[in-house]
Formats: C-alpha cells, structure tokens, sequence
C-alpha cells in the first residue's frame, strides 16, 4: 500500500467517527476560571525569526545581480554551491577566477566584505570559510558541507570538484575541526532553480533535495525545501534512504553523524542527572530531541504521584527545564499553612542554580497552594524558577539563554535585604522584590504585605538606603481625625529622624487630607533631601521619598525645628502649628513658623542660630 | 510608495531605472508573497478572535469554534486515548474547559496549539487519575480497540493498525495529517515541535506503518 492509500483510508476511516457532541455541551453552564490552571496555561511563544533575513537577502542578491551586469564581459564556465546552511554560489571563467559570488540565507555584507572579483578559486574559498567561521556559520565540531559543482563539462567537473573538496578539507584541518563534505555534481543543464525558491535554496540544495525525492516517492519537495543540510541528512538516516546513488563523500556519511551524536553525553548519564533532580522515581520516556541545533533529552520520571519532565542539554548535561506535575489532592495534603520567608527561597533557588544573582521574587497565593516565582541571572542564562512557598519544593525551572550580563558587585544579597525589611517595617511578609537598574545604578523594589497594609519600598542595592518608602492601608479610614488627638511636633520629629537617621528638619507641614491629618516632614540629611508623610494620629509612616542635594543646613549649630517653635509659641501663647520652614536667605538661617489660634493665623520668623524672634504678623 | 520612488527613478537619467524599478517590483512582490503566506500560516481556520466571543457568552461563536475545530480535535484526542468513546469523553470535557476559560486565552497566532495543551492535560490528568486504581495494561489497551462504526474493512484495518503500532507522538502527527490536511508547519508549531523532528517522525511512522501493514494484513 502506497503512503497516499494509508494516508486516504486513515482520513476515511476518522471522518466516520461519529462525534456530534455539540447538543450536549452547547448550553452546557461552565464555571467561568479566575486563572489559568495547569490545564489552560498558555505556553510562551519561542521567539524566531528568519523572515527579515530573507526580506535583506533578497534585497541582496538583486543588488548582486545589478552590480554584476557591469562586468558582464568574463564569460562563466562552471558554478560551484556551498551550501552549509547558508548557501553561497560562486561563478567562475575558465581559468577558475571567481567573477561573481552571491550568498543565499545570510547578510550579504558577510561576502561581499571579501575582494574576490577574478582571484583564483582557491583563494577565494579559503577567505570565506574564514568569514563564515567568524560569523558564527561554522561550528567547532559539527559540520556538513555540501559542495555542488555545474560545468560546461564533466571532465572539468569531475577534476574541480576534487580539488575544492580537498581545498575546504585542509582549511578545517589546520583548525582542528572536522567536517563531513558531501559532493555532487549537477548535471542537468536546465536552469534547476525554478520560481520561488530561488530566495531560499542554492542550485546545489535544491538538487540534493530534488534527488531524495526521487529515492523516495513519499518525499514532498515542498516539506524538505525548509530543512537544513543536518536535518536532511538526518531524515535521510532515519528513513534509512541510500545517498550514495546521489552523492559522494570520502566518508560513510552515516557512520559520521552516529560517531558526532555519539559525543554528547550518553543516555544513561542524562538519565543518573535527570532522577538525581527528581529524588528517585522511574524513567518513563526519554528522548533526544533537536532544537535550533542543540541537542537535549526530554526525560519524563514518574515519582509515586508526582511527574517530573526534565529537558538536559545534550552535551553539557546543563537542566534546561525542570517541571513537576502533583496531583492536586495530594498537593494540598503536603502543604502547611506557613509560608518561607524570601531568605529561605533565596538559598533554594541559588542553591538549584549553582548561584547567581536574583533578580526577581515574587508570591503569588492561589486557592491550592502558594508559589514564589524567582528569577535568577547567571552568566550565560536567566533562570526562572517556582517554588513550593510551604514547602520550598522546585515545581518548575526554566532557563534562557542570555547574552547581556548584569553587572552586579557588591550588592546585598537577599538575606540582608529581608533582615533590613524586617527592621523598617516590624515583619512584614515580602510579596514581590525585584531587582531594577535605573541609570546605570541597581535597586531593589520591594513590595511588602502587613495585616491590611501594603508597603512599597525602593532601596539602593549597593547600600541599602531606603530611596522610597510609600505604607498604603486598604482599611477605610472613615474616622475623622480630631485635631486634639494629633500627635506633637517633637514626637512627629523623633519619628521622622529615627526614620532618616539622623539630620535637619528643614520643614513640617500639617495637611488635611482624606479625613486625615498628615504631617509632611523635610529633612537634609548626608546631601539628601528626604520627604516624609507621617500620619498624624498614629506617627505612622505613610510615605518616604529621598533625592540628592546640597546640604547647606548640617553643622550649623542651629536650633532644632521643636526649640524654634517653643519660642513661637511663647509669643502666641499656644496653637496648632500649621507650617514650620528652615530656609537660608542671606547667609542667614531662618525659621518661618506658621501658627493657627482662635481662628488667627500668626506668622513668626525666628533666627535658626541664636533662637531670637525676628518678626511677628498676624 | 511604488510611484514616489519611480517618480524620483524618473528624474535620473540613466539606464540604471529600468533596473531599479525591476528591483523595486521584485521587491514589493517579495514583501506581498511573505505577507500573503504569514496570513495563511496563521490561518489554522480558526479565528482567534472566536475566544473572546465565546468569553463573552456568545453561543453563536462557541458553535462555531466546534464546527471548525470538532475533526481535527476529534482526531488528535483519538490518536492521544485511541479509543472512540474515551475521545468522545476528552473531547467534551476539551471545549467546556474552553468556554470557562476562553477569556484568560491570550493571542498568540497558534489557538489550535492552546486547544490540542487543553486536550491532552485533560488526558493526562485523567491518565493519572485511572493509574492510580489500575496499573498501565496495554493488553486492556488493544482489547479496546474497536472501532464498529466503520464500514470498510480496509479504513479499518489501517487506523487500527496505526494506533496499535504507532508511539504516542508518531499517532500525532500522522493522524493530524492524513485527517485534518494540516502542513507540517502548522501541526510542528501546534505541537510545539521542532519542523525537522515533525517530519522526520512522519516519514518514519509512516514506512513503520506500511512495512506492518504489508507482513500482517498483506496490503
């Protein structure tokens, strides 16, 4: 039976299944899902693009054809295609001088960098290999070629393609890697490359993938034409076709690829990392998988109720994802009520990493259970990681590769920033804390969860200094604060300075805001200014923010903002202050105090070095 | 944008326009072509925009994501359970979890790709669910092959004979071919595989499929 029958009585024998199960579920009332579970997660797309590559070739290999029209006198006699994925076709006059050179799948600016016009074949092939391997087009160890030659004669074919082989053979031995060259020649006079896939295939390509599917009758043209010369060549292998009908090589082209897959790391291996990771449990699928041109093992492991999909790179043996699936019911059972603290997840994941820098924590609650996702940079990768926030479990790992690094010295790892959040916020539980750069200088952002508050903070990765503070309660404040209850202005400015450590209040402001009273409080302290709001009932902070700038208030000597209005005080005889400022004006420090009284607004200046009252108004 | 650049070719007077404009005219086709051929492989014949109708309880859509999905879902959980009345059960339970999910689905040019992880998470997790009392018999497995509703002798032999000696993943992507006319391209990219490896596995299950077929039923 031919492929087609097979394929023709499968689609038969499926389309008469009777399916109608629409009527039963068509008005059928479902839960609408809040999240997505592990059944309806979406996986993220790989991102791969070939498309503007294509779009430049073009673009490219018309302007090559344009340019070349000008030197239309030297008459070709053969062409010669290297295809290594990407192609290049050269075209040569009789005494082997190249005249024109086009690249197919690949920047043109890689070959027309080379200054080939009329310089010998076998100068010029040399000159682009080395091109090719700087850009990254040939590997260390794996490599096939397939050279395609297309001559006036066969005797001229026959001799040149011998002479190339062997020209591209001692380039790779001289740099001790090896290379398997596949050798064709074409014969066929007709113009082989036919409509569109003139952008995508040399002549070379297209004849080899035009004489597999003669080989075989079930090949499609079509399916192969986006396969590269590997993945070809593997295909090949796998449906066990005979090559050597089609081309010619000085090596058995099959044994090649076995010995090149021996090389990586062996099943048995992937399989000892693969249930180290898992603890135990049993193989149950293993498979050596390609991707982009890395090799990796897929290893599915069945621990009692929990399933584990590991995927291992090839040839290092590095875990590229680590996945474990519990059933649920059980899931629920294992977990306490306790959740990890940041720091315990910090030495988890860079435990499973084998360090690095954490760049992100984040928890998120959901009905069954807790996870933290953490994101952790190492040199070469960016891990992402879930955890188990009861238990500290890994669910899931994920790796990516990266090329930018992450300049990271010297800044405070996890542990002391939860030490620090402890103390600036009395235990709060962190639920995000990410790692940000902003000019060049690296902060943490911390997002922290306090009974019905939630605090954000920003603090410099390298010192820890708190740059942003900001207390969010979600309880109603409905109350309406009475002014009597408000807390004094030196309570007010203990807080506010144990807060900065330490400094001058340069201004203390009541606000009215949202039924509460607020206290704004300024405060220059080590060439920051610092602006706090401070509720002014509970002397909580609500808000802190600092910026850089001149400090012209310290060592001064100057009275504290409290002595200041003492002295106001004395004048007006009580009341509510409204504004307190520390300004500078003519080498003079002056405090401008704001009071209110009996529906009276004074207004009293007082000298911030000796205390004396310098003007009155009200 | 054509005409800009030919009035400006216009104003030089050199041979060089003809070929430029030739350029620019391969060009344009070029970027067209792409163009048309990304749409089509986006295409899969559902309509993304159908999640959103049917989150918004659009029975209309629903129906209409089921006429142009049912035989291609039907059979890719029937090459996941092979069996008919098990496929039935998966592929219910498939577009119910669809319609309460339907709004958290976010575009991503491959909806088929999300509908096939729906099916066979449901089938895994049924999978787990039945291991738990029973252990894996693949004797059971056979024995439950019975597709009756066929009537020639002939498609019958040949589906059954692909589930029987085909692995999981080869049952896949043969199936989806053969039955539902998907490219290659589109069922690696729904199945998140690798083009190559869709292929490869393709070709070889097929010659494993034509080789058992010939020694046992002698076709």
């Amino acid at each position: 039976m031919k492929i087609k029958e097979i394929k023709h009585h499968l689609r038969k024998a499926v389309n008469e299944a009777p399916v109608n199960i629409l009527e039963d579920i068509k008005h059928q009332k479902v839960e609408v899902m809040k999240n997505h579970d592990y059944i309806t997660r979406q996986e993220p797309i790989k991102k791969k693009s070939l498309k503007p590559i294509y779009a430049f070739t073009t673009i490219s290999v018309i302007l090559v054809i344009a340019i070349s029209m000008f030197y239309q006198g030297d008459a070709i006699t053969s062409q010669v295609f290297i295809d290594i994925n990407p192609g290049i076709e050269i075209s040569l006059n009789k005494n082997e001088n190249v005249i024109n050179m086009e690249a197919i799948n690949i920047e043109e600016d890689v070959i027309l960098s080379i200054d080939y016009y009329r310089k010998n074949v076998y100068q010029v092939i040399p000159m682009l290999l080395d091109m090719l391997s700087q850009n990254g087009f040939i590997n260390e160890d794996k490599n096939t070629m397939l050279v395609s030659i297309k001559s006036v004669s066969d005797k001229i074919s026959k001799e040149n393609i011998e002479k190339l082989s062997s020209t591209i053979k001692s380039f790779f031995t001289v740099r001790d890697s090896s290379v398997l060259i596949l050798k064709q020649e074409i014969k066929e006079d007709d113009e082989a490359i036919k409509g569109s896939y003139k952008d995508y295939l040399t002549a070379g390509k297209y004849t080899f993938i035009k004489n597999l599917t003669k080989l075989d009758s079930d090949l499609i043209f079509e399916d192969l034409v986006y396969l590269s010369l590997k993945e070809l060549i593997e295909l090949s292998k796998d449906i066990s076709l005979d090559l050597t009908s089609i081309i010619e090589s000085d090596e058995d082209v099959y044994q090649y690829y076995d010995e090149k897959m021996n090389s990586q790391l062996s099943l048995e291996s992937a399989i000892e990392i693969a249930l180290g990771l898992s603890n135990g449990g049993v193989v149950e699928n293993i498979e050596l998988e390609e991707d982009d041109g890395r090799l990796y093992y897929e290893i599915e492991i069945r621990k009692e109720n929990q399933e584990f999909e590991i995927v291992l790179d090839a040839l290092t043996g590095q875990v590229l994802e680590f996945e474990k699936d519990i059933d649920f019911e059980y899931d629920h059972i294992n977990g306490s009520d306790e959740i990890l603290d940041i720091k315990e997840i910090s030495v988890i994941a860079l435990d499973f990493t084998k360090g690095g820098v954490i760049i992100e924590i984040e928890l998120n609650f959901d009905d069954s259970k807790s996870t933290y996702e953490v994101i952790v940079r190492t040199e070469t990768a960016e891990h992402i990681l879930l955890i188990n926030a009861h238990t500290g479990e890994i669910i899931k790992a994920e790796y990516d590769r990266v090329d930018d690094k992450i300049i990271s010295n010297n800044i405070l790892s996890i542990k002391e920033i939860q030490d620090k959040v402890i103390e600036l916020t009395d235990g709060g539980l962190v639920k995000q804390i990410e790692l940000e750069e902003d000019d060049g200088r690296l902060y943490y952002e911390i997002e922290i969860k306090r009974e019905s508050q939630e605090i954000e903070l920003v603090l410099d990765a390298y010192t820890g200094q708190v740059l942003e503070y900001e207390n969010e309660n979600e309880l109603d404040q409905a109350h309406f604060d009475k002014l009597e209850e408000i807390l004094d202005i030196e309570k007010i400015s203990s807080i506010a300075l144990e807060f900065t450590k330490g400094g001058v209040i340069i201004e203390i402001e009541l606000e009215h805001e949202d039924n509460t009273f607020i206290y704004k409080i300024t405060i220059v302290s080590e060439a920051r200014e610092h602006i706090l709001m401070i509720n002014a009932r509970s002397g909580e902070i609500i808000k802190a923010e600092n910026e850089t700038t001149d400090d012209k208030f310290s060592d001064k000597n100057l009275i504290s903002a409290k002595e200041a209005l003492n002295k106001a005080y004395e004048l007006t005889n009580g009341g509510t202050l409204v504004d307190i400022e520390l300004n500078k004006d003519d080498g003079k420090f002056i405090y401008e105090i704001e009071i209110e009284k009996d529906s009276l607004e004074y207004e009293i200046e007082v000298d911030g070095q000796s205390g004396e009252i310098i003007s009155f108004d009200h | 944008m054509l005409i800009v650049f030919e009035k400006r070719c216009n104003k030089i007077k050199h041979m060089n326009v003809i070929l430029i404009r030739g350029a620019m005219q391969m060009i344009f086709y070029f970027i067209l072509n792409s163009f048309i051929r990304e749409q089509k492989e986006n295409s899969n014949n559902i309509d993304e925009a159908l999640f959103k109708k049917i989150a918004d309880g659009d029975t209309k859509a629903f129906e209409k994501l089921y006429y142009s999905s049912e035989r291609t879902m039907y059979a890719y959980v029937l090459s996941l359970v092979r069996d008919h009345d098990k496929a039935l059960d998966i592929l219910q339970e498939t577009y119910l979890k669809i319609k309460s999910a339907a709004h958290l689905y976010k575009p991503m040019g491959k909806p088929l790709a999300w509908m096939f992880t729906v099916a066979k998470n449901i089938y895994r997790s049924n999978l787990r669910r039945e291991s738990k009392y029973t252990r894996y018999d693949s004797k059971e497995i056979e024995n439950s092959l019975d597709f009756s509703y066929i009537t020639d002798r002939v498609d019958k032999i040949v589906l059954e004979s692909a589930l029987k000696i085909l692995s999981q993943e080869e049952r896949e992507i043969v199936i989806l071919h053969a039955v539902t006319g998907l490219k290659h391209r589109e069922i690696a990219k729904s199945l998140s595989v690798p083009l190559s490896t869709a292929l490869s596995k393709y070709y070889r299950a097929l010659k494993k499929l034509k080789k058992y077929l010939k020694e046992k039923g002698g076709f």
